[in-house]
């Protein structure tokens, strides 16, 4: 079944409104993303799998002004050494990062970056915001912007 | 819990000072520049926006006004720092983001942690300015959690900080690697601030 595993190849995309200062174009074209722009309550990052959209960023943006940026889900399960540390700064979990469908009756594309162990409250403050840190230095880094309408 | 990943010599081991209890001749400027901005934009209010009646009276009662206040006002009215002011604003609009503010499931940014982002961010403009250093204008947006988050970058160095009620903590990265050129932890001590700002800008 295509929705039961997420391809290390597939190409995941999250939308980033220009409303609320989430990205920011520079002088020469490059775009510098926020790391606000992957956090998320549950600490499970909302993301569209591009096959299940027709490889259609406009399919996760909509009609709103934004950019939708693309992640490799093979990027994304290669983050390594994410762990929760004490107050001394020693590691107490590691965690692994994965990408699992999560389709949603309105949008059967939708599926959630995540960790293995599950994040916890106290993990809202470090390591998910290291996590966020890490997806924002991925696009960054090769500016896989899949669509700007701003 | 602060959550450090790893250090590097000389980054975060300074002493720390407590946040100071009381304003400095600079702080105050600050709050009377941004007090009397409010006092512009805000008087007679704006019909169809019942926020600002409620935020609007609300940074007086966080910043005092004590007569000694408005004296100092009148007095420091040519020594505005209006470096700060744009974040200072910035912060205030918050107040404005509704619920879904991202196009997911945010929560709309928490008017405690607003109020404590413009306290923390003035407190770090006047320790920076202690330290004889420039001030970088920081971006300022918010977290799906409802916090306050500044973001600074110089070079290669990247500085996030996230204001919940009454607590700021910090990321800080130079590079990719989340074990080796990332560390985390509390920002809420004037030597912790100074030594990040000493690092954002090494």
């Amino acid at each position: 079944m295509l929705n039961d595993f997420v391809g290390d190849d597939e190409i995941v995309y999250r939308r980033i409104s220009i409303h609320r200062k989430l990205y920011k174009v520079k002088a020469d074209g490059t775009i510098e993303i926020s790391s606000a722009a992957f956090s998320d309550r549950e600490l499970r990052v909302s993301v569209d799998r591009a096959k299940l959209c027709d490889n259609n960023p406009r399919h996760t943006l909509g009609n709103e002004p934004g950019i939708v940026v693309g992640l490799l889900t093979y990027d994304i399960r290669n983050v390594k050494d994410l762990t929760r540390n004490d107050p001394a700064g020693k590691p107490i979990q590691s965690f692994k990062i994965d990408v699992e469908p999560a389709p949603l009756p309105e949008n059967p594309a939708h599926a959630e970056i995540y960790a293995i162990l599950q994040f916890a409250e106290g993990d809202k403050k470090g390591a998910f915001h290291r996590l966020c840190r890490r997806l924002v230095r991925l696009v960054e880094d090769k500016q896989s912007i899949v669509l700007r309408d701003d | 819990m602060p959550q450090i990943t790893s250090t590097r010599p000389g980054d975060l081991k300074q002493p720390e000072k407590r946040i100071p209890s009381g304003t400095s001749r600079s702080s105050n400027t600050v709050r009377t520049a941004l007090s009397s901005i409010l006092r512009l934009l805000f008087a007679g209010g704006v019909p169809g926006e019942p926020l600002h009646q409620v935020t609007f009276p609300a940074i007086e009662d966080f910043y005092g006004d004590s007569p000694g206040a408005f004296a100092l006002e009148r007095d420091t009215q040519d020594d505005i720092h209006t470096e700060i002011l744009p974040a200072l604003m910035e912060i205030r609009d918050l107040a404005k983001w509704p619920a879904g503010w991202n196009g997911y499931n945010a929560l709309a940014p928490g008017y405690s942690a607003i109020q404590y982002a413009e306290h923390w961010i003035e407190l770090f403009y006047t320790e920076i300015l202690d330290l004889g250093m420039i001030w970088l204008e920081p971006n300022v947006t918010a977290s799906a959690e409802g916090e306050v988050v500044f973001e600074w970058r110089h070079s290669i160095n990247r500085l996030t900080i996230y204001i919940g009620k009454q607590s700021a903590e910090y990321v800080k990265d130079w590079g990719a690697d989340i074990n080796t050129e990332m560390e985390d932890g509390l920002a809420n001590s004037t030597g912790i601030r100074q030594a990040l700002w000493n690092w954002l800008m090494s």
